[in-house]
């Protein structure tokens, strides 16, 4: 990453300026990533809402969070390491809270109860399917660790390169790269149906 | 083999993986160590390697597993059918147990175990050098298995790509900020300096014109809050005019001007900069632009929604803003300088 990069010069003008007393500045920094920021959020929760949410924590503790930042490091790589160690651990918890409610559900079956059943909204054609084609490609994602997850998302949506994942999750590029060819190898096996398909 | 030896949960895995995922829980009986150590004794991939046998029993017998021993060990294992239930197994108790072992060693191992597979996946990456691509070329060249394998990694990424921009097409993010900013010590988000009042007057307008829920009024006010805010620094940084201004004309249908003007009525018209005193109360007057003296930016909101933004290029005129709720929304022409026209000539 070049140090001559006119958007981090930008950020770092903004954070400068943040620094200094305009709290007001952080507005566009924040409308600037929302949107990224958000995609890489909900490609990992899966849940709206949620996402949301997260998105709005991540900013709001990378804002508390300033004046650790360095000026000379990319904001965004900054940034997007908050909001990935904001969903990993929502995510934990989350996979904790689902293994207390599955146990509840067995319990409920085993005595008798009902579990609800996944409800599928219904709309026409094209739209049903692409809806039902997305559900399977987040299924798929939804196999692979956070971390996999997030490193298919951060190259395939996102575009980075290995060294720029590995400066975004603090890993050897190395690691960058096995995992990633893991999780393609990984997805490749669930979707290999709908690949076809969409060939 | 009998299934307390195997352990629980091992359906699907060989016995000699199922023995070592549980070797991995921490859960292993004596039993189950020693069943383990006689299934890789047996094992014809382990062939030959007394050394590393001889490692693998003093780490499982011992009193915490080396990992060296254990990737090397599973380094000898082969990508047989079953391995990804094995990698899955070893991921769960790495995530379950904490224990030291990690997701990086599975991936070592599956790279190892299939290193053309991984060195096509950094090649669709664009990762390799140019002595790296073309040391790969004649495995490509004529393998269909390879040029399959690359084009399912480029379907695979659109897939990916069309499923979170499916995902979240819908999602309106323009309140993030509103939340955002109390909780970092901003008491009103909107707050732009120098045009509060013209906020309450938007909203009256719009509240005025209907059809929209208090949720959407906000959070239009707060678009075109943020608009002018842009349009002020665009104004501030365009102060010395360097070269004669083109002239620009609206360029609507008809029927969208007799809507646009209507709504127009609705509203204030304050001079930029100039007779802003701060008091909404204020008795306000309404002025018009000469038509090809302004400049037009457009907010898309909702769905057939778009609201004008209109003054004078030199930014001394009049503010209008308009709420269009049949415009089309057309292609924008950045021809200069950030400045977008739309639409027809009238």
């Amino acid at each position: 990453m070049s140090t001559e990069n006119p958007d981090r010069d930008e950020d770092s003008r903004l954070v400068e300026q943040i620094q200094a007393g305009d709290t007001g500045a952080y507005r566009q920094l924040v409308e600037k990533y929302q949107g990224r920021i958000y995609s890489l959020i909900a490609g990992m929760v899966r849940d709206r809402e949620e996402a949301h949410d997260l998105t709005q924590d991540a900013f709001v503790k990378a804002f508390k969070n300033l004046d650790r930042f360095r000026l000379e490091s990319s904001f965004y790589t900054w940034l997007y390491r908050i909001a990935k160690n904001l969903t990993i651990d929502w995510l934990r918890k989350q996979k904790r809270r689902r293994a207390e409610e599955f146990d509840e559900g067995v319990a409920a079956r085993e005595s008798g109860g009902s579990i609800s059943s996944t409800h599928l909204k219904e709309s026409p054609g094209k739209e049903l399917e692409r809806s039902r084609l997305k559900d399977r490609i987040f299924d798929a994602m939804e196999t692979l660790t956070p971390e996999h997850r997030q490193i298919i998302l951060l190259r395939e949506v996102e575009g980075f390169s290995y060294q720029e994942i590995s400066d975004v999750m603090g890993i050897p590029e190395g690691t960058v790269m096995s995992r990633l060819f893991y999780a393609r190898r990984k997805l490749q096996g669930l979707l290999r149906k709908d690949m076809e398909e969409a060939v | 083999m009998s299934e307390s030896t195997q352990g629980p949960n091992m359906d699907g895995l060989e016995p000699i993986d199922a023995l070592m995922c549980t070797l991995l829980e921490g859960d292993a009986s004596s039993e189950q160590k020693q069943a383990f150590l006689n299934l890789v004794q047996e094992d014809p991939r382990f062939a030959g390697q007394s050394e590393l046998l001889v490692r693998l029993r003093a780490a499982v017998l011992g009193p915490e597993l080396d990992l060296d021993v254990l990737q090397e060990f599973l380094g000898a294992l082969s990508a047989a059918d079953g391995w990804d239930d094995f990698v899955d197994c070893l991921r769960e108790d790495a995530d379950v147990s904490k224990a030291n072992v990690d997701g990086e060693l599975t991936d070592s191992i599956m790279a190892a175990v299939d290193e053309e597979g991984l060195r096509l996946s950094q090649l669709y990456d664009g990762e390799l050098s140019v002595d790296e691509r073309q040391a790969l070329a004649p495995m490509i060249d004529g393998n269909p298995q390879a040029l399959s394998e690359l084009s399912s990694h480029a379907t695979l990424g659109r897939l990916i790509r069309e499923a979170v921009s499916e995902h979240t097409r819908r999602d309106d993010l323009s309140g993030i900020w509103a939340q955002v900013a109390p909780a970092i010590g901003m008491s009103d988000p909107e707050f732009v300096e120098g045009w509060e009042p013209i906020g309450a007057a938007i909203a009256e307008a719009v509240k005025a014109h209907g059809h929209l829920e208090s949720h959407e009024l906000e959070s239009m006010a707060a678009s075109i809050m943020e608009e002018v805010g842009v349009y002020q620094q665009r104004m501030a940084q365009a102060s010395t005019p360097a070269k004669p201004v083109s002239r620009r004309w609206f360029r609507w249908a008809i029927p969208t001007f007799a809507l646009a003007a209507a709504a127009a009525a609705m509203l204030f018209v304050p001079l930029i900069g100039e007779e802003i005193e701060g008091d909404a109360e204020e008795e306000i007057s309404i002025e018009y632009a000469e038509v090809d003296e302004a400049m037009i930016e457009d907010l898309e909101f909702a769905e057939d929604v778009l609201v004008h933004v209109m003054t004078e290029e030199d930014g001394s005129g009049p503010l209008i803003i308009m709420i269009d709720e049949d415009a089309v929304a057309m292609d924008f022409q950045d021809d200069e300088e950030g400045v977008w026209d739309t639409g027809e000539a009238i």
